[in-house]
């Protein structure tokens, strides 16, 4: 279930059952995709909070997830695409969204929570927020975008490193914008989306416009277009994990 | 220009304000000092094109291994003259045709004042020379992005970066080098919310380089300064070509061709019902009255 609600040229896209976004769910990525695309072109809209309707944003993903994910990108490799990774999928579209997109998250951010994170433009957190790499999980996780967002440096210390990173470490990397408490997170998002909405619609189009062309030039496009390059590779590193456990 | 091995001073007045050149053959140093005379320190149209052919004539200057910029007053710049906002446009080729300003001029004037190959900030960031900026006070608009394109950004506490404008029409610049500077949503909360960074948080950012109590400033800019002209002049020349190189990779030429088109486009914006409209503002209540309306909208 996916509920909007349009407020004072905001939109707040809420999603129940988001872990199934972890699961590969083509069907729930076209939904939440459509939910964010029909709020853009609304003239009424300038600003988008994505947020989830449980207490916690995107817990880790279960080994049963994972299974499911990977029988889905097996199966039906292009519905997966076009679903997730294309310039027609739910993170380009995010990514590449006409009005401003912020994320409100709270407790365990992980695989496509996280890639949601990278994908909106602003992210506000409680201070109980971890966040956790999708790189291992996800194969359209978006390294480019990492890159962006954080640098080279703290983008690969966060993939390669052991820890996921509380809300204060994602902040002082740049991965999110502000921190506050649980009760006042939904408030917060609420509050920043309105001050992005005070840009006249004109200037927002320009605003986004110009991103675009910015991500365009840095080849984020170009990265997405290699997910299934790399979710050949995912499935055979899982091959070998496999083989080598049984022997 | 003075003789290789004088120490000269001189003044270009040109219209409103000024842009002083202190050049010092000696030290190898020049120091270009932005002088508006008012209040924040605002750049009219002339200083600014003043400012991009003094620094192309120190482009080419053999004596000259080192260019300060710097404010007088306690501020850098508020920006552009927000007095000039309309009136710049009108003065430019085909701007005054019609009552409103061609696009074409629009196209013209940002190409010229800004992004092209003689604008301001093609001037400073291609620069063969080092460039350093002493940030103090109102480091605004025209003032981030000298932070942006300068080599070396050295602030006071008293300094403060950002955009305001961008609230009242949406970004307009060239956002390569500040992604490149301090990373995409970092750079989007200084585009979306127009926020302003205290000279903390632009160091901590990666904005600048560093930050010191505002008696210290001229004394810290005058010996890194002193510290970059011991460097040979074969080596600042083959450094900044490299330094140019790598921004041909990060695509930063493109960016400034995007920001001059978008920026022409986002100074003739419609605007809805209950949107702020600065120019127009002005043109019914006066400009002090329109900057007064700009900050209590930005509240």
């Amino acid at each position: 279930m996916i509920d909007v609600d349009l407020h004072n040229l905001v939109a707040v896209v809420t999603m129940g059952d988001g872990d199934r976004l972890a699961s590969a769910d083509i069907g729930y990525a076209q939904q939440l995709r459509d939910a964010i695309r029909d709020s853009a072109d609304l003239d009424t809209v300038k600003a988008i909070v994505l947020r989830s309707a449980d207490p916690d944003f995107f817990p880790p993903l279960s080994a049963s997830q994972r299974q499911a994910a990977q029988r889905v990108r097996a199966s039906q490799p292009r519905a997966w695409h076009a679903a997730f990774c294309a310039p027609t999928g739910l993170y380009q579209n995010l990514a590449y969204c006409k009005k401003f997109t912020l994320t409100q998250v709270a407790g365990p951010c992980a695989g496509p929570g996280s890639m949601l994170v990278l994908c909106t433009d602003h992210t506000v957190c409680a201070d109980d927020a971890r966040f956790e790499a999708p790189f291992a999980d996800l194969p359209e996780s978006n390294m480019v975008l990492a890159m962006l967002t954080l640098r080279l440096n703290r983008a690969k210390g966060w993939v390669l490193g052991e820890d996921d990173w509380d809300a204060a470490q994602a902040q002082a990397a740049g991965l999110v914008n502000r921190v506050t408490t649980r009760q006042a997170l939904a408030g917060a998002a609420i509050e920043a989306a309105q001050a992005a909405a005070r840009i006249p619609l004109d200037g927002v189009a320009m605003t986004k416009l110009l991103l675009e062309a910015f991500l365009d030039t840095q080849g984020i496009g170009q990265e997405f277009d290699m997910a299934p390059l790399y979710a050949d590779a995912l499935r055979l590193a899982e091959l070998d994990d496999a083989q080598e456990s049984t022997r | 220009m003075n003789s290789p091995t004088s120490s000269a001073a001189g003044t270009q007045q040109e219209g409103l304000g000024s842009i002083r050149l202190e050049r010092d053959a000696q030290q190898h140093l020049a120091t270009l000092v932005v002088s508006s005379g008012r209040s924040g320190n605002p750049m009219t149209a002339a200083m600014v094109r003043t400012l991009s052919r003094r620094l192309a004539e120190l482009s080419v200057d053999d004596d000259i291994k080192v260019i300060v910029i710097r404010g007088e007053g306690g501020d850098l710049t508020c920006g552009a003259d927000p007095a000039e906002a309309e009136q710049v446009f009108k003065d430019a080729p085909g701007g005054a045709a019609k009552r409103v300003p061609s696009q074409r001029a629009r196209l013209a004037v940002m190409d010229d004042l800004w992004w092209g190959p003689d604008g301001l900030y093609t001037r400073v960031l291609r620069c063969p020379k080092v460039t350093l900026l002493a940030a103090q006070g109102l480091c605004l608009d025209v003032g981030l992005y000298l932070a942006l394109c300068c080599d070396l950004v050295l602030a006071d506490e008293t300094a403060v970066f950002g955009s305001p404008r961008w609230r009242h029409v949406g970004v307009d610049g060239d956002l390569s080098m500040l992604v490149a500077a301090v990373g995409l949503k970092r750079a989007k909360d200084l585009l979306i919310f127009s926020s302003r960074w205290t000279a903390e948080q632009a160091l901590d950012a990666g904005l600048i380089d560093e930050v010191m109590p505002a008696e210290a400033l001229e004394a810290r800019v005058a010996h890194l300064a002193a510290f970059c002209t011991q460097v040979m002049r074969d080596a600042i020349a083959a450094e900044k070509r490299v330094v140019f190189a790598s921004l041909a990779k990060l695509q930063i030429g493109t960016g400034f061709a995007t920001a001059a088109a978008v920026g022409a486009w986002a100074s003739n914006l419609h605007f809805q019902p209950g949107e702020f409209n600065f120019l127009r503002e002005a043109r019914d209540q006066g400009l002090e009255a329109a900057i007064d309306a700009a900050r209590r909208h930005a509240e």
